[in-house]
């Protein structure tokens, strides 16, 4: 086995056998089909006094993927987690003396918090999706088919970046080692920069805002629906979300390598 | 067989000095014992020989490497820091992924639990063990890799008398077979049967650097306690045959330099009446307060 290998293993090992692992997984794709779920419902028993505008403004693929803001909640929690649960515990130390090049660590740890995510994100976004589309169905509401190209690539783009926000939590809460503080760090930075933008100049909110990692993973997922509006283009928006990843991780590399453990 | 060096090794936290320029080889086949009272900066010592603290200044190496740059770390260095773990996970759990981490045989596993006793309880939550059981799990963690050096902090702290003579068995097995054993601890009697050499330190400095034997000739300068009716008397024939005598508690004389025999001898010679003779061996308890005296942060009863 080579040494990234054994600690991968490890890093799987503790994270899979917290509990809080476990039920944050579930209540990810439960709460996220369930909130989806009652939505499209809603939707579906109101339909019919909808205006006109509205019936045509429909768009089935963006709103069975509601349910995501829940879950992302709840993965975010996950990746914190995986990095604070060894400070609270002080099991930090047993790890950085079994594995003392701590660059591995960090990225072993990375890996295990992305492939929870991308697995729970891509069980989420498919049960979010078929369900509303059954309920939309049932109303006779416009409904989308995974076989559409368009509600494939909301589907599986947002399962695959479910992993950025989880990754990124997780680089935060190697910085902070405290997983309130942590939670809220990346509350802060998701919800703070988009909600500033009401208040900061028009040119921070056309020129800043799509830059941000949410709005440049949605202009992936999400940006060629109707009535979303428009951001970077899909390629330069996989560059910016690569970069914002890469500016965590490096990040909570400098400090897990400088600091006293 | 891994030779410990420090060279100068100090560390400061903002203005406050735990480790201040210490400098000494830890070598293998002897139980090296790591002595000083708490807050002596022990425990920041070892944290730095794994690589956990980094120095402020100097270096600590293994054979002339720093631990971040061994390739397979537990096999080398087994070490138990802070046997507190708290953790829903079971004994076998944690064993598991430390195995896992460090590249070991999951096999290690069962092995290490049976050897410190916990096999019975490996299925248990490692949350609930008392401090015996988790300085046992601390071990078995240490002796997962079957390294070359055991660095252990505190070790006894917890363990029954039993325990500790386990542990002492334990050690001085691994030094036998060549290995290098550390062992820190605050109480010299738990050194004084296992350790074969003591570093003490106090206040971050290194206070002394020598073999158990050499300590304790050098510790235990014994005495007698005289008391006699004819003190006078008797101090000037003492002094006449050599001895030093100095005034005890309550009249008494403490005499230095003759033995309890001889001393009766003279009295008797003299025709001086003796009501006590008390040969009085300083045990090494005391001469390592003696020694740490100055060094020791915060003492009982005296204001700061």
């Amino acid at each position: 086995m080579t040494p990234f290998a054994a600690t991968l293993r490890a890093e799987w090992s503790k994270l899979v056998s917290l509990r809080s692992t476990k039920i944050l997984l579930a209540l990810t794709v439960l709460l996220g089909v369930g909130l989806t779920a009652l939505v499209a419902w809603v939707a579906g028993a109101t339909f019919d006094n909808w205006d006109a505008a509205g019936r045509n403004e429909f768009e089935p693929i963006g709103t069975a993927m509601i349910g995501a803001i829940l879950s992302a909640i709840l993965l975010l929690v996950l990746g914190v987690k995986a990095a604070t649960a060894e400070y609270r515990s002080g099991m930090i130390r047993l790890t950085l003396t079994a594995t003392p090049r701590r660059r591995r660590v960090l990225g072993a740890k990375a890996a295990v918090v992305a492939a929870l995510s991308l697995v729970a994100g891509l069980v989420l976004t498919i049960g979010m999706f078929l369900v509303a589309q059954a309920i939309f169905a049932s109303y006779g509401m416009p409904s989308a088919s995974l076989a559409d190209g368009d509600a494939l690539r909301a589907v599986i783009g947002n399962g695959v970046l479910a992993v950025q926000f989880p990754v990124m939590a997780m680089a935060l809460g190697i910085v902070l080692r405290s997983t309130s503080g942590a939670v809220l760090g990346i509350f802060a930075i998701i919800f703070g920069p988009p909600f500033l933008g009401g208040l900061l100049p028009a040119w921070y909110g056309e020129h800043v805002v799509k830059y941000l990692p949410g709005a440049a993973s949605d202009a992936i997922a999400m940006g060629h629906l109707e009535g979303v509006a428009e951001g970077l283009s899909p390629v330069i928006a996989a560059l910016v979300v690569v970069a914002w990843l890469a500016v965590f991780l490096a990040g909570a590399w400098i400090v897990l390598e400088r600091r006293d453990a | 067989m891994t030779t410990i060096e420090a060279r100068g090794l100090t560390k400061r936290f903002g203005t406050t000095v735990a480790v201040e320029g210490l400098t000494f080889d830890i070598r293998p086949g002897v139980v090296t014992g790591f002595l000083g009272p708490n807050g002596a900066g022990k425990s920041t010592t070892m944290r730095m020989i794994v690589g956990l603290d980094h120095p402020t200044a100097g270096s600590v190496l293994l054979d002339g490497r720093h631990y971040r740059e061994l390739e397979q770390p537990m096999r080398e260095v087994g070490a138990l820091l802070d046997a507190r773990t708290a953790g829903k996970r079971t004994a076998r759990q944690h064993l598991r992924w430390l195995a896992d981490a460090g590249g070991l045989p999951r096999g290690r596993v069962g092995e290490v639990l049976e050897q410190v006793g916990l096999a019975e309880v490996a299925g248990r939550r490692v949350g609930g063990f008392s401090l015996g059981m988790a300085q046992r799990l601390g071990i078995a963690t240490a002796l997962l890799g079957d390294p070359a050096t055991l660095l252990l902090d505190e070790p006894m702290n917890g363990l029954d008398p039993e325990g500790i003579r386990w542990i002492r068995t334990l050690l001085q097995g691994f030094a036998a077979e060549g290995r290098t054993v550390v062992v820190s601890s605050h109480l010299m009697h738990e050194m004084e049967e296992t350790a074969g050499h003591v570093l003490v330190i106090g206040r971050g400095r290194l206070i002394a650097d020598t073999s158990i034997a050499d300590f304790t000739q050098a510790a235990t300068g014994s005495d007698v306690h005289v008391r006699s009716p004819d003190a006078g008397a008797l101090r000037d024939v003492l002094e006449r045959a050599g001895a030093a005598v100095a005034p005890g508690d309550g009249g008494a004389l403490v005499v230095t330099g003759l033995l309890a025999p001889r001393i009766g001898d003279l009295a008797a010679q003299h025709g001086l009446r003796v009501h006590e003779l008390t040969p009085r061996r300083a045990s090494l308890e005391a001469a390592f307060m003696e020694l740490t005296r100055d060094s020791v942060d915060y003492r009982p009863g005296v204001a700061a």
